[in-house]
């Protein structure tokens, strides 16, 4: 933005909303998965002091916003944030700030490391004009700390666990830990007619706690990687996501669906309809068959 | 075949008990024991159990073996673990 007075329809496109108060504005600021470093976070305090009223309000995605900033000087304070880096955040039908756990680089439960994910979300996607508002999110485990349910498009770790007869000691911890009670035990079911141990693919919410918790290690992760979900929505009409693919075990074909996901959005979504109340609108099973189908089609273009 | 029966000579009950004192307590009295002694400790079902379970763990004490109560699991453990535990 090099107009030093922006007009004010653009304004909500870089991230300045109006307020309430005639003439003052919010500072809407980006903060991929959380993340600011203490010389931002100074910077931020420092524009707050003088363009604002030395005060911030963070937002639910993970975002600080500066409030009681004057139209003059939304200007002067975008440059002076964008000096340290620090970028403003989405408003509008378009894709918001990219939500992320602290993931398994520091979390000891996270699966899957979710930075660099929301970071590359961030590079494709971020300000990105849509049918409506676009919200992604990143969390590291079944436990869902970012809600990836409740966006248009959540990717959380998932493993799926893989019982292996030789460790175990038949101790059956398993089968009371599960939280959703999909270990069950078989008697005289094993390969040589003694017991074996089995997790219900259908009521399994691939949440590690088994292979995490065996005290004998029996219980081991067969297959590790994604969840992607579709379609979350917390507005006014809330909807949870749908599962569109339970385990992607390749970052390519994540992103893959991810991209396919959004065109298909683009192509099919009235304006201001959310993802989810489309793919209700269609049908979730169409909209899968052709997310998955065009995921799979090799393309030309490039990042 | 049908699961072992093991000869328990001590017991704590920790039902009720939040985290993390549930996972302490047990700790301590698991701590206590000789090297052929096995306690049962009994810890309310879901949360509880995963805390309680995991805080053994990392103890490096061993689960023997276990039995569903209602609400609640008992759990038997050695001091010792001569078995390890594979990762």
């Amino acid at each position: 933005m090099s107009n030093s007075n922006p007009e004010l329809a653009a304004l909500g496109k870089v991230g300045m909303m109006r307020q309430t108060q005639p003439d003052y504005y919010v500072m809407r600021l980006k903060a991929v998965g959380g993340d600011l470093s203490s010389g931002q976070l100074a910077r931020i305090a420092e524009v707050a002091e003088r363009y604002g009223r030395g005060g911030v309000h963070l937002s639910t995605r993970q975002g600080v916003e500066i409030h009681y900033v004057r139209s003059q000087d939304l200007e002067p304070a975008r440059i002076a944030l964008a000096e340290a880096g620090v970028e403003m955040g989405a408003c509008g039908p378009r894709v918001r700030s990219i939500v992320a756990c602290p993931g398994s680089e520091t979390c000891r439960l996270g699966v899957i490391d979710t930075k660099p994910i929301a970071r590359e979300l961030d590079a494709r996607y971020f300000k990105q004009e849509m049918p409506s508002k676009f919200k992604l999110a990143v969390t590291g485990c079944s436990s869902n700390c970012t809600k990836a349910n409740e966006n248009d498009i959540g990717v959380r770790g998932a493993i799926e666990p893989l019982w292996e007869p030789a460790s175990c000691t038949d101790c059956g911890l398993c089968v009371s830990f599960c939280p959703v009670s999909a270990i069950g035990r078989r008697d005289g079911e094993g390969s040589g007619g003694e017991f074996r141990y089995e997790s219900d693919e259908e009521s399994c919410i691939n949440c590690s706690v088994c292979s995490s918790l065996c005290p004998s290690g029996a219980w081991v992760v067969g297959r590790k990687g994604y969840t992607v979900l579709i379609g979350g929505t917390m507005g006014r009409i809330p909807r949870f996501a749908s599962v569109l693919k339970r385990i992607v075990e390749s970052d390519e074909e994540l992103y893959a669906l991810i991209e396919a996901s959004i065109r298909c959005y683009r192509e099919h979504g009235l304006k201001k309809e959310r993802f989810g109340h489309m793919i209700d609108r269609i049908g979730l099973e169409n909209i899968k068959e052709e997310i998955i189908e065009q995921a799979e089609l090799p393309r030309v273009e490039k990042y | 075949m049908s699961r072992q029966n093991y000869l328990v000579s001590k017991s704590i009950d920790v039902r009720g008990v939040s985290c993390p004192v549930n996972a302490v307590r047990a700790k301590q009295a698991i701590a206590a024991l000789s090297d052929d002694e096995l306690i049962e400790v009994i810890v309310d079902a879901g949360e509880s159990l995963i805390r309680v379970v995991r805080s053994i763990n990392d103890a490096g004490f061993k689960i023997i073996t276990s039995h569903p109560l209602e609400n609640a699991v008992a759990i038997v453990v050695s001091r010792v673990n001569t078995a390890g535990r594979p990762q």
